[in-house]
């Protein structure tokens, strides 16, 4: 066997496990259906539990009609307006709650807290100060959002080694140095794990302010279906949202990996 | 050079007691010399060059460099700690040339003394690397090219070289030797030199300072009668090496794992 054999089969073996990842996905899923099929009517009541055929018909009528796509998409703005306001504002706190060694110690009771209060609790009161329309939803994915950025950007700045730092200071660095050479960098890893994690409670968020009150969204159409008792059409908006959630996890998981390009689990040893 | 004068120093523990880890050390290093400090383990030999380094003050007595009493941060040594404190989200490169790029050297000059010394350090060709893709070895002579590129006249090195294995740590001995002697020239370079390995000491050194187990106390103080240029692998095959070894052994034998954490 020469090199490029044994590259050639290395390369087989690697293929060959990805190809089998996907098949046992496949599998599972598949057989989930089969028994979802096959139990409705002999195992569980088809009034409560539909099942897949059923539910796929509306599904393909849902992805073939606008008016969804209307729906899937005020659900995506709500999310990315929430986005777009507390994530900085997460940032902006956590690093400032970091920074801040006398007041942290005094805040810390007042912000978990104020952290534990249910958000669903808040929904109604976003809705008298926001109105009915994308705000209120948009202000509720926001605060799930912030404290998500909020706490790991303040465990981040809590976890900086302060070693690098004073090997900075050592060198010649000033505190500006300081932030842009090890702060800021060791932070980022944090802030992209926090973005990461936000993007299903971001989806939760936006959905639940949804079914609080609302006239559109994915939420609606679920609390909708539900209240007409027409399960396949719950189910396909369930499924909808899992096929969301996915989408969104895989767009954060590469922005993260191109800011940690520097990571020995990214990368190959010498 | 560097002159610790009667200094002690205590820390408090967490059960609230005030250890004391350095006991009235007066050491004088000279302009040019190189030298080692031996002790057992945990016995305040890194307190030294922290003091050294002005990131630490003595509870008593001065810290004298360059015949001036020490008053925080001591920019003008270059401090190479146990770990190597390499920026991993910096390619080595990048990391090399931080402390021209912090004062200031416009980017091309960077460029050229960063290739000068990753070559000294016979890293040619790694400047695109991150940190986490090198060796241990490498990682080590990334960290002494950062520390040697902004030239400062005097070096702190605490146990650069402990967590290496053997063929690794003597070449690298020998490329320290090397550097130091060809870096040096005409205004030569002072080092501290922390290390557990008596070899590695009386190979490297002008002088060997023996420190006494926690608190740190000077046990033995010989000078190394071996000349410069040397290559610290050769030296240790001369019949005075062991003659050398021997009485330094003897002085830290007592010492070794004596109510310390060693």
């Amino acid at each position: 066997m020469d090199d490029s054999d044994i590259l050639a089969s290395l390369k087989a073996r690697r293929r060959r496990a990805r190809i089998a990842i996907h098949l046992w996905r496949a599998a599972i899923v598949l057989a989930a259906l089969v028994f979802w099929q096959a139990g409705s009517g002999p195992l569980f009541n088809p009034r409560w539990f539909s099942n897949p055929i059923a539910v796929a018909i509306v599904l393909a009528q849902d992805l073939a009609s606008p008016a969804f796509w209307a729906h899937v998409a005020t659900t995506l703005a709500e999310m990315a307006a929430g986005f777009v306001v507390g994530v900085p504002l997460g940032a902006i706190a956590g690093l400032a709650y970091g920074c801040a060694r006398r007041l942290g110690p005094v805040a810390y009771p007042l912000v978990i807290g104020i952290y534990s209060i249910p958000l669903v609790a808040l929904s109604p009161l976003f809705i008298l100060w926001f109105g009915l329309g994308i705000k209120a939803k948009a202000a509720l994915v926001a605060v799930t959002v912030f404290w998500l950025i909020f706490f790991n950007v303040a465990a981040g700045l809590a976890q900086v080694d302060r070693e690098l730092l004073a090997a900075i200071r050592q060198l010649g660095g000033g505190r500006i140095d300081a932030w842009r050479l090890v702060i800021l960098p060791s932070v980022a890893e944090w802030f992209f794990a926090g973005v990461k994690l936000s993007v299903p409670y971001a989806l939760v968020g936006a959905v639940v302010a949804e079914m609080v009150a609302s006239s559109d969204g994915l939420g609606y159409l679920a609390t909708r279906a539900a209240s007409f008792l027409r399960m396949d059409a719950l189910y396909a908006v369930v499924i909808v949202l899992g096929v969301l959630g996915v989408l969104l996890n895989g767009i954060a998981e590469r922005i993260e990996g191109h800011f940690g390009r520097w990571q020995p689990n990214r990368q190959v040893r010498l | 050079m560097i002159a610790w004068t009667g200094l002690s120093k205590y820390f408090l523990a967490p059960d609230g007691q005030a250890i004391q880890v350095v006991d009235d050390i007066t050491l004088d290093v000279q302009r040019n010399e190189f030298v080692s400090l031996v002790g057992p383990s945990g016995c305040g030999k890194s307190t030294l060059l922290n003091l050294a380094a002005g990131l630490d003050t003595p509870t008593r007595g001065t810290v004298l460099f360059d015949g001036a009493a020490l008053t925080g941060l001591n920019r003008a040594v270059g401090y190479m700690t146990q770990k190597d404190t390499l920026l991993p989200w910096k390619t080595t490169g990048e990391n090399v040339a931080v402390p021209l790029r912090m004062r200031g050297v416009p980017r091309v000059d960077c460029a050229r003394m960063v290739a000068k010394y990753l070559a000294l350090m016979g890293m040619d060709g790694f400047a695109d690397y991150y940190p986490a893709q090198l060796s241990g070895g490498m990682r080590k002579r990334a960290a002494i090219a950062r520390t040697l590129i902004y030239q400062p006249d005097c070096l702190l090195m605490d146990e650069p070289f402990g967590a290496l294995d053997v063929q690794i740590r003597l070449l690298l001995q020998r490329e320290l030797a090397r550097i130091l002697e060809s870096e040096g020239g005409a205004n030569g370079k002072t080092v501290v030199f922390v290390t557990h390995d008596l070899r590695e000491a009386i190979a490297l050194s002008d002088r060997v300072v023996v420190l006494s187990a926690r608190p740190a106390r000077i046990k033995y103080d010989r000078r190394i009668p071996f000349g410069r240029p040397r290559d610290p692998l050769s030296v240790q095959f001369l019949p005075e090496f062991d003659v050398i070894y021997k009485e330094l052994w003897d002085a830290l034998e007592s010492e070794v794992g004596k109510g310390t954490d060693a």
